[in-house]
């Protein structure tokens, strides 16, 4: 029995502390997928399995030049876990691409890129379609060097300029992304940001008392991803949007974060 | 190959197929379009409607439990004027019967959206949610009490000239007693299990998992419960019902329809495989192929 589509593993790696690469062929998707997009995947050897139920939602982070998707996932539990035992070859049950990506018609802008923990995952794909034509700087933090040595990496790779924060100091930093943001005081004409939902918020602040537009991502708990069950709410000025549907990706400005 | 008649009645209501989708889990039937044609369920059941609208309850809304989801949505819908006027348009486009859920915190709100809901033709009947709090009545579900049962399906029944389904609540000690008032009061359909009262806590915050504290369980966990219940009501009511809880195959569609049920509904597994009512049509013919069974009406209560 067939849900979704059924897409092949191509590697799943262990690249960091508690995080996986896992690459994925589903040729059928990449044209139409967008950064800020996601994927809901059946983890499960039988596509029926009730252990876990629900689908789990990863945001693409990368696509490769021969059209292979990559997604970052970090081991927190039941769904993840199993995901890691997946190998090359092996079938996996994809739902997407789903949701609202960035939107990103940009061209000759100061453009900010500030991402934490797992959600500098989506950005990396964004930073890298955005370098072509844009100023571009990436500002990322987590908690130790072992968290950000994998993005470090990336972006290095990549010829993106980009600057770390860590709690501990031990990259980098010492703070938050949003500490460092303060301190190097950059200007944009427009940001970007994914991460914890308080690290959103204090970046809403900033960017309002500075007048920077901008987009955000956002994460909510979710059941069906594609709009028919109302868990995923976030609280918007436009009343309860879904962050399935008519996200992930929300206007800084409209999104309202609870205290 | 036998001629596979897989039609069912519901009291006045005829249906192509036993399968309907459950209330809250298909949206208004257009955002499963993309995976699911709107033309193949039996009959598609939108989101329950309450007068006001309704924000729902705080977040996160949904946890996962062994085979089982719960949800503290907290009837999230847009309220009545909105409903009349943007999405009965919607549903007048599908091709198949609509059911409207609906739910009230007195037996006036009852009454009230079983009036305004009559005249409109696109709507096939009402299906009412008895499992919300009375709040003029200290806050007890209405569907707790047999005597509250009795007066919503009457109230409702005396407003509403079409078919009325009594949605019932599992969390009671005799479904039976309830049904029984749903059928006094008039009802002409049953449709059972809501969601089982539950919850799960968080042992890190060492604080209760959902934000409204408690939630409604579904999925397969709930299965053995919701089919056990279909089957003792259907060994005392006359009247038809749509069984439901946990059905995520064919073959689980076939016990209930077994233990005495004229149509299934299907929520959980829609929420995992948009397509699941699609498939599960074809599994339920597969079975009948396999049995030879030509009508699958001839299989409807065989386990009694
Ligand atoms: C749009 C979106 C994009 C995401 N992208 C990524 C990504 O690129 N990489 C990544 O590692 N993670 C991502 N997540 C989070 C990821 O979905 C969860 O970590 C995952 O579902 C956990 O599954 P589990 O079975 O391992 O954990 P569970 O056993 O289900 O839960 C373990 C912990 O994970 C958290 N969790 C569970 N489900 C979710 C959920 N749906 N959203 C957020 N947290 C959850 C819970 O708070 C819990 O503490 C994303 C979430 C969303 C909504
Ligand atoms: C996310 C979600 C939302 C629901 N919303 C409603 C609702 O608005 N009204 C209602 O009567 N039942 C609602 N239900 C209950 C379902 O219609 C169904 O009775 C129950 O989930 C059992 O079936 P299942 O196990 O197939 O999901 C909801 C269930 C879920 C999972
Ligand atoms: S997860 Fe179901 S509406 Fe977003």
């Amino acid at each position: 029995m067939v849900i979704g589509l059924m897409v092949e593993v191509k590697s799943n790696q262990r690249v960091g502390n508690d995080y996986y690469l896992l690459k994925i062929r589903a040729l059928e998707l990449t044209d139409s997928i967008f950064p800020g997009q996601f994927v809901h995947l059946k983890i499960g050897r039988d596509n029926l399995s009730f252990d876990p139920l629900l689908r789990r939602p990863f945001s693409i982070h990368d696509l490769s030049d021969e059209k292979d998707i990559y997604l970052l996932y970090r081991v927190v539990g039941k769904g993840t876990r199993i995901l890691t035992d997946y190998k090359t070859g092996d079938k996996l049950d994809l739902l997407g691409p789903l949701g609202q990506g960035f939107k990103l018609d940009f061209v000759s802008r100061k453009i900010l890129i500030i991402g934490g923990g797992m959600g500098i995952a989506p950005l990396y794909f964004l930073a890298k379609r955005l370098a072509k034509q844009n100023l571009l700087k990436v500002l990322i933090g987590g908690k130790n060097k072992e968290e950000m040595e994998y993005f470090i990496a990336r972006f290095r790779q990549a010829d993106i300029e980009f600057a770390v924060a860590t709690m501990d100091g031990s990259a980098g930093f010492q703070g938050t992304v949003v500490d460092l943001w303060q301190k190097d005081n950059t200007q944009p004409d427009y940001l970007f940001a994914c991460g914890p939902e308080a690290m959103l918020r204090e970046v809403q602040v900033i960017a309002q008392k500075k007048g920077i537009p901008g987009q955000v991502s956002l994460e909510e708990r979710m059941a069906c991803g594609i709009g028919v069950c109302l868990s995923c709410v976030h609280k918007t000025n436009k009343g309860n949007q879904r962050v399935c549907k008519e996200g992930p990706v929300f206007s800084l400005e409209e999104v309202v974060f609870d205290d | 190959m036998i001629e596979l008649d897989l039609t069912t009645r519901l009291a006045s209501l005829k249906l192509k197929n036993p399968v309907i989708t459950a209330s809250g889990t298909c949206g208004y039937g257009e955002e499963l379009k993309e995976y699911l044609d709107p033309d193949i369920p039996g009959a598609i059941t939108v989101k329950g409607l309450t007068i006001k609208p309704s924000v729902g309850n705080p977040a996160p809304r949904i946890t996962e439990t062994p085979a089982g989801i719960l949800n503290s949505i907290g009837l999230e819908n847009p309220g009545l004027e909105e409903f009349l006027a943007t999405k009965l348009s919607v549903i007048g486009k599908l091709n198949v019967p609509v059911l409207v859920n609906i739910s009230g915190h007195s037996l006036d709100d009852f009454a009230f959206l079983a009036e305004k809901l009559a005249p409109y033709p696109q709507i096939a009947g009402l299906e009412v949610n008895v499992s919300c709090p009375n709040l003029a009545g200290g806050g007890m579900a209405f569907g707790t009490d047999s005597e509250l049962v009795y007066r919503v399906a009457y109230r409702v029944k005396e407003n509403y000239p079409g078919p009325v389904i009594i949605k019932l609540t599992p969390n009671v000690t005799d479904i039976v007693e309830m049904a029984e008032a749903a059928v006094a009061g008039g009802a002409d359909i049953i449709s059972l299990i809501n969601t089982l009262l539950a919850m799960a806590i968080d042992i890190d915050d060492k604080r209760p998992l959902l934000g409204n504290t408690f939630g409604g369980l579904s999925g397969p966990a709930i299965k053995p419960v919701a089919l056990r219940m279909v089957y003792q009501v259907a060994s005392r009511v006359k009247i038809p019902i749509i069984g439901m809880g946990g059905i995520m195959t064919g073959r689980d569609a076939i016990e209930f329809i077994l233990a005495g049920a004229s149509a299934v509904a299907v929520g959980t597994a829609t929420l995992i495989d948009p397509g699941a009512v699609a498939r599960i049509i074809e599994e339920i013919k597969e079975y009948m192929i396999e049995k030879e069974i030509k009508r699958i009406k001839d299989l409807i209560g065989q386990a009694l």
